[in-house]
């Protein structure tokens, strides 16, 4: 999966500047794909959110000697990982027999989402979710539907969809935001969130 | 005694209203009504939608009902229509409970649970005043207005709002002992009989996803009474006219330990008593009222064994308070 | 190109859909450092600016198909106030260790102390204002691995925690942990400071309303499985799961 090494450099400089909000943001953004891989050590459902939440407090008290030579996230990855691991062990669990080596999260990531779709990790929820996601893009403006999929599938930065589809960076970020906007109307009721 | 007049008055205030409606040749022998009323809910095969109400917070759920026969056992489905997506299926003897928060827990019975002490005709009268005091309607459907009003303090009142027909519960008020209502249900919709094919098709969908599966073990007593596999304790007390309605053991869903869970019914109301050993080394009681419901948590102790008591029901909280506190490790008797 | 563009962007837009642009421009990387600002100031006190990020955060996993499970989990809030619970603890931590030469001093040390304690009492709280969830994890992890204080009352001392904990009576319907109240006297217990008591408490309450949660539900499912009656039994959940 490409995801834009730098997009969040921002953040990581201002968390190391001691503003924590910043961190927060950082969770927001990575505690699901977090919890999913830590879902692939952990079965149960409440430990993996403990498990998880060690690894991002983890990180946070390392902050300081991450050199930005990965992406944050492929940092992030590696902690979670040995975070399950010493979980599993000081439980006295075997490590999952297929268990992997880390260098490069994002090809491990998509090992392990694979694997998770294959043993139906996924609940009732999950399809639905997707579905109406994907239901409402396929409804969008071309303008708007090429955008944010160039930005979320594709990874690209806003200057390369700019490139891309020939318009201003403003109107990219215009375009991804109402796309953002559009489908949020929709997954909002379903969530719960009245928002 | 003064204080069950007062709800008296309070619960028959709409009642006097209906009562000229009451036709006395048509007015069957109450305490009929209610076993009327539990045997229909578990023979008649129904459909329909209902509102509940607790406090200030009003919900509308969905209910599909079927009755076991030769072919199949009895199943159901209530599905949360309001907030966060809810679901229960109920199928023989396994039953999941999804929620949005929570994931999706199985509870899977070895068998069905064999009820112990089949609840008696008559046995509720003896703890409630029971009173048929009109005729309504209620979801399109005439119905029998029964009040059952509790005669000592250990229980709520309840109108009951039956179907004239078959009996099934159509509406149900609950009050406390000063007259405040906790909680209504009102069927908005109900049709009694044979269900659509796509209904059929609702019940037999199980979540294929399971987080969590609760396996229950019952332990049937034998006919003295007396447990096969005695417990560990006792209630030193038990509110007047409930009796043990079933016995087991299921992996706790708090420790890891394994936890004795009977639950008490008078007929109409219903707590559980949950007994396991303490890992938690805190010693608290604690007390709430969540809604209908009181949950009273208490640990006793016993040598160097810490021992948790949880008791949760639809009785005041004082009730559950008592019940609670009267668990006690079982000696040998001086 | 350029005229369309220019159509794009609505006539008036609102304080909130700028802020919510800013939100969407933030997380892809590309906000200005003042926008950047905004958002942070936002996020760290409007509830619905960080739900929002969530659900920008989750079309993303779904366009590349990697919603889990776990879509509806939010351990943000958890990790935050554990993390603002270690700074607390560093100053507790600090305040003890100078306690010695404070002693002739109470008055001032009081103070100081009792500075701690509102601001532990205030991180709490901001973790009462959160989903239920979030409190159990933030204490769940701080119990697995407890700090050494806290362990050694735990384990030798049971009895100091005997006192009972009164949830509110929610006759009104509010069945928010922010109910709770406190049912200890500190005075009792001279060698127990405010700050482990509180910290105990917090973690008594958090297990009892799980207990109690989860007990809910099994009594639920025992009148369903006993005797049929499942209806009212089930509907009597609503108050849990619907906050």
């Amino acid at each position: 999966m490409a995801e834009n090494q730098d997009s969040d450099q921002e953040l990581v400089a201002r968390v190391k500047q001691g503003d924590k909000r910043a961190y927060d943001v950082l969770v927001i953004k990575y505690q699901h794909r977090i919890l999913g891989l830590v879902g692939g050590y952990v079965n149960d459902f409440q430990e993996v959110q403990d498990v998880t939440q060690e690894a991002f407090i983890k990180a946070y008290r390392a902050l300081e000697k991450f050199r930005g030579d990965s992406s944050f996230y492929t940092w992030l990855y590696r902690i979670a990982v040995n975070t399950a691991k010493n979980h599993l062990v000081s439980k006295g669990r075997r490590l999952p027999e297929s268990d992997i080596d880390v260098h490069d999260a994002d090809f491990l990531e998509t090992a392990t989402t694979l694997r998770v779709v294959d043993t139906p990790e996924r609940n009732l929820y999950c399809d639905e979710i997707e579905q109406v996601i994907h239901d409402v893009i396929q409804r969008l403006p071309d303008e708007l539907r090429t955008a944010v999929m160039l930005r979320e599938f594709d990874g690209l930065s806003y200057e390369e969809i700019a490139d891309v589809m020939d318009c201003p960076v403003g109107t990219v970020r215009s375009r991804i935001f109402r796309a953002r906007e559009a489908i949020d109307r929709e997954i909002r009721p379903l969530l719960g969130q009245g928002g | 005694m003064k204080q069950t007049q007062w709800i008296t008055g309070k619960l028959l205030v709409l009642g006097i209203f209906i009562s000229s409606f009451l036709n006395a040749e048509t007015v069957p022998d109450s305490s009929y009504l209610l076993e009327k009323m539990m045997d229909s809910s578990r023979n008649l095969s129904f459909q329909g939608e209902f509102v509940y109400q607790q406090g200030a917070q009003l919900e509308t759920l969905s209910i599909i009902h079927q009755a076991s026969d030769k072919n199949q056992s009895e199943k159901e489905r209530i599905l949360y229509l309001d907030g966060a997506p809810r679901e229960v299926i109920r199928a023989g003897n396994e039953l999941f409970f999804s929620s949005y928060n929570g994931g999706v827990t199985k509870f899977q019975h070895g068998s069905l649970m064999p009820v112990i002490n089949k609840l008696q005709g008559g046995i509720s009268e003896k703890f409630y005043d029971l009173k048929i005091v009109g005729i309504d309607r209620v979801a399109g459907r005439e119905a029998v207005l029964l009040l059952v009003l509790p005669k000592d303090r250990f229980r709520y009142g309840y109108q009951l709002w039956l179907d004239r027909q078959s009996s099934l519960l159509l509406k149900s008020v609950m009050v406390d002992g000063q007259g405040k209502i906790i909680e209504r249900l009102q069927f908005t919709s109900l049709n009694i009989g044979s269900l659509s094919d796509e209904s059929l098709a609702l019940l037999i969908r199980k979540p294929s996803v399971v987080d969590k599966t609760i396996a229950v073990e019952s332990q049937p007593l034998s006919q003295q009474d007396q447990p096969s596999d005695p417990l560990e304790w006792e209630t030193g007390w038990l509110p007047e006219g409930f009796v043990l309605e079933n016995r087991s053991v299921r992996p706790s869903p708090v420790s890891q330990h394994n936890v004795d869970a009977l639950v008490f019914s008078d007929g109409i109301a219903s707590f559980s008593v949950f007994v396991e050993q303490d890992d938690t080394r805190v010693l608290s009681q604690a007390s709430e009222k969540i809604g209908a419901l009181s949950a009273v948590s208490k640990i006793y102790r016993e040598g160097d064994r810490y021992f948790h008591v949880t008791v949760v029901g639809d009785v005041p909280l004082g009730t559950a308070e008592r019940v609670a506190v009267s668990v006690r490790p079982l000696k040998a008797k001086p | 190109m350029s005229e369309k563009a220019s159509s794009e962007k609505a006539p008036q837009i609102s304080g909130r859909e700028r802020l919510n642009e800013s939100l969407s421009v933030s997380l892809d990387g590309q906000s200005n450092e003042l926008e950047l600002r905004r958002v942070l100031d936002g996020i760290s006190k409007d509830d619905e600016l960080r739900t929002l990020a969530g659900r920008y955060q989750l079309i993303g996993d779904a366009v590349r198909g990697k919603v889990n499970k776990f879509a509806n989990v939010d351990i943000s809030k958890g990790v935050m106030a554990a993390i603002e619970q270690d700074e607390v603890d560093a100053a507790v931590a600090k305040e003890t260790s100078g306690s010695v030469h404070s002693a002739a001093n109470g008055s001032v040390a009081n103070s100081k102390s009792n500075n701690v304690i509102e601001g532990l009492w205030a991180s709490l709280g901001k973790v009462a204002m959160a989903a239920s969830v979030a409190v159990a994890i933030v204490v769940g992890v701080r119990n697995s691995n407890p700090a050494p204080d806290v362990q050694l009352m735990a384990v030798n001392e049971p009895a100091t925690l005997a006192q009972p904990v009164q949830l509110a009576q929610s006759g009104q319907n509010n069945y928010g942990v922010s109910g709770i109240r406190a049912g200890y006297n500190a005075k009792l217990h001279d060698s127990i400071t405010p700050e482990q008591l509180a910290y105990a408490q917090s973690i008594a309450d958090r297990a009892t309303r799980e207990r109690f949660h989860a007990y809910a539900l099994q009594h639920a499912e025992l009148s369903a499985m006993g005797n049929g009656q499942s209806i009212l039994s089930f509907a009597r959940l609503t108050s849990f799961d619907n906050q």
